[in-house]
């Protein structure tokens, strides 16, 4: 066979690939948009579940996953940026570093349910925080934080050492440094971490099926309180399995879908307004 | 100094150089009409002064090309204008040479009055005056240099003058010689003075063809 | 003219690691004149003008022995770096204006080290620019962006953002190596009429470069200073044979 045709049988597979990622995509959206766009209501989006999911709303469970959400990223995005910010610019290259980057490499693949038995253990029930809003928020935020980490350290490392060098061979001090020419030009790349842990937080159910979630459709007052969630709503409404109960979770799905895409593109947004001024 | 200050430098230089070797031309005949043997040795001291100021000028052209990387008409100059200095210098030791030619000349009187030497001194002072003309202002003129043919044709006057005399009377030969002598001094300058002249062409145009 | 002795380098040596890199170094600069260094690549000229400002600091695994004395005060010692670094400015070989305004670069350092007052930054500003030849050009686009500018304008930007802090002393590693001939040519203009006031420092690769525009030169070869004259001498009757064929361009 000609190296011709190889080349285009070739290019035919590769577009392929790249075409099912986006087919697949698009099919768990339609999937999700024709089976549970039914459910969709200003009720749906702002009442109280009633007759246990049968009817009623997910308002409860919308604000539930915003708050834990909330919580996780100001867990996570002060440890990640801080910690990051620390390996990159104060800690030499060295056994240390290459440590603490395993270390979170390693927590990005431990699997959700034990960040959960982890939470519960220790946030619920060690520290008696017990079953609230809180103690899923830190969970999902020790969840999220290896990934806030390891993607703040790749956006601060990409800032140019020339850019860094200009400003300490003016008489910057190392914060001076930081403030002013690192940070604003590894914004971008940080944001982006953060998108991804939202997106993580927003969607776990093993971390908050212990810490967090309960089934009473009551609304928390305060973060010492437990919360209903999207994902264990959504959960607990499959698993009953009553006609209604799945139209109201494809509902429930499919918010928390649109949940995440509308965070996401905000985050996106904010990003594109602040890095106006950089350019490469 | 930027390159164009230390160009011109270099130019004022070279241009007080052939002042100074004009001078002496003029000097030394001068001495050799009046007998003048002081201002002879004077010529012979201050002789000392225009190889000062060629050797400053060398030093000054090598110092711009190590420093400047001149090249085309700035590496024609300067590269020029080294040979130029050389010429001149050369030119002032031919006013040394007929400076040490009066002090020999023992006789009270010439054995004739000069006047076709002046005259070959008169035409080498032009030639100087010509050839600084051009290297000043950067100009060229194959007329004005007809003159040289001049000097050849005195200098076989005077020759054959001295010739006859020579015939005519023996105790001449001594006085006689040394004046043939002076007569070929002042054409050697004369030729070196064209010499300059042909080499502002060359700076020009970057024609060899006629140094 | 008496030369005043701006720094003075004093038995410098310099480790990465085990590896010397700067081998015995003795040196007086004077004020108010260039003095370049030259040498073959990985001889250390850049290791050593970093030490002149203590930015070897910022490595790793850096090790120096030796003294440098600027106006009298030894650097190496436990001084000031901020102010240090104020008074001894660097303009490095690859231009590196920071992704802000022009009007921003330049104001930088002067805000680092606490001026405010918006007059006096704008006056900073333009007289920095006038300073560095550029103000002509781009006196009307200060708030656009300084990577907007060619190479050759970002390179004279990057000088007078070092000049807007004031320094005494200016650093050049290499700073016409990612430029085309013209702003090379300019930079050497600028750098001829700088040393009135700011005694400087250049090392370059380009000997021509350092021909032209310095008053001393000093000839590295693998960490050691093999010899340091003026810079008629150096290229027209070198006492070193090495720096001979260096300069001869016989091998390096």
């Amino acid at each position: 066979m000609n190296v011709y045709k190889e080349e285009k049988i070739m290019k035919t597979l590769l577009w392929g690939s790249a075409l099912f990622t986006v087919f697949i995509l698009i099919a768990i959206l339609s999937f999700l948009i024709i089976k549970g766009a039914g459910a969709l209501s200003i009720d749906f989006l702002t009442k109280i579940p009633t007759d246990s999911g049968e009817k009623g709303g997910i308002f409860p469970a919308i604000l539930g996953t915003l708050y834990l959400v909330t919580i996780a990223v100001l867990t996570a995005a002060p440890l990640g940026i801080g910690g990051a910010i620390y390996l990159v610019e104060f800690q030499r290259e060295g056994i240390i570093t290459k440590i603490i980057r395993f270390g979170a490499d390693t927590l990005n693949g431990v699997p959700s349910i034990i960040f959960g038995l982890f939470g519960f253990a220790f946030l619920v029930y060690y520290l008696k925080l017990g079953v609230c809003i809180l103690s899923g928020g830190l969970t999902l935020g020790f969840m999220i934080l290896p990934t806030v980490l390891r993607t703040s350290e790749e956006a601060l490392r990409a800032v140019p050492r020339g850019d860094k060098e200009g400003s300490y061979a003016l008489g910057a001090t190392k914060l001076q440094t930081i403030r002013n020419i690192v940070l604003p030009q590894s914004f971008s790349g940080i944001i982006t971490g953060i998108i991804l842990g939202i997106g993580r937080a927003a969607g776990e159910t093993a971390p908050i099926i212990f810490t967090a979630a309960i089934l009473n459709p009551v609304l928390p007052k305060s973060v010492f309180d437990p919360t209903m969630t999207l994902p264990t709503h959504l959960y607990n409404l499959v698993s009953e399995a009553t006609p209604d109960k799945l139209l109201n979770a494809y509902g429930t799905a499919l918010v928390l879908v649109m949940i995440i895409l509308i965070t996401t593109y905000s985050a996106l947004l904010l990003r594109r307004y602040f890095t106006r001024n950089i350019r490469r | 100094m930027v390159k164009e200050e230390k160009l011109q430098d270099m130019k004022d230089e070279v241009i007080k150089l052939a002042e100074m070797a004009s001078e002496a031309i003029e000097n030394c005949m001068k001495a050799l009409q009046n007998r003048d043997f002081e201002l002879s040795d004077f010529i012979i001291q201050n002789d000392k002064k225009i190889n000062e100021l060629y050797a400053e000028i060398e030093n000054k052209c090598i110092y711009l090309i190590a420093l400047e990387q001149p090249v085309a008409t700035d590496l024609r100059l300067i590269s020029s204008t080294m040979s130029i200095a050389n010429d001149l210098e050369r030119i002032g030791d031919y006013a040394v040479n007929i400076a040490k030619i009066n002090k020999r000349i023992k006789e009270k009187e010439l054995i004739k009055p000069l006047i076709d030497l002046p005259r070959m001194k008169d035409i080498v002072r032009e030639e100087i005056e010509i050839s600084m003309d051009f290297y000043k202002n950067m100009k060229y003129s194959e007329e004005k240099l007809k003159i040289d043919d001049m000097i050849d044709d005195l200098n076989k006057q005077v020759f054959n003058e001295l010739v006859l005399i020579m015939m005519g009377d023996p105790k001449t030969v001594d006085q006689a010689g040394k004046l043939i002598l002076v007569g070929r001094h002042l054409e050697r300058a004369g030729d070196h003075a064209i010499n300059i002249a042909r080499r502002v062409n060359y700076i020009i145009t970057g024609d060899t063809r006629y140094i | 003219m008496i030369m005043k002795t701006k720094i003075k380098i004093e038995n410098l040596n310099l480790w990465y690691g085990t590896f010397q890199a700067l081998k015995n170094i003795n040196l007086e600069i004077l004020e108010k004149c260039v003095t370049a260094i030259i040498g073959p690549s990985g001889c250390g000229k850049s290791t050593l003008i970093r030490c002149l400002n203590r930015m070897n600091d910022l490595i790793d695994s850096v090790r120096i022995e030796g003294r440098i004395f600027i106006d009298d005060v030894n650097i190496l010692d436990d001084i000031d770096v901020v102010s240090l670094r104020r008074r001894v400015g660097m303009v490095f070989q690859k231009p590196n204006p920071f992704p802000m305004t022009v009007y921003d670069n330049i104001a930088y350092g002067p805000r680092i080290h606490g001026i405010k007052d918006r007059k006096t930054l704008d006056k900073i500003v333009e007289n920095t620019l006038k300073e560095s030849a550029l103000w002509e050009e781009v006196k009307d686009k200060l708030r656009t962006p300084a990577l907007d500018l060619s190479g050759g304008q970002q390179q004279r930007l990057c000088i007078a953002r070092c000049l807007a802090v004031n320094p005494e002393i200016i650093l050049f590693d290499e700073p016409c190596s990612a430029l085309d001939p013209i702003s090379t040519g300019r930079i050497e203009d600028l750098i001829r009429k700088l040393k009135e006031n700011y005694t400087i420092v250049i090392v370059t690769h380009n000997m021509q470069q350092a021909a032209r525009v310095s008053d001393y030169t000093a000839f590295m070869y693998l960490g050691e200073m093999l010899e340091f004259d003026t810079t008629k001498n150096i290229f027209t009757k070198p006492k070193n044979e090495k720096t001979e064929s260096y300069i001869s361009g016989r091998f390096g």
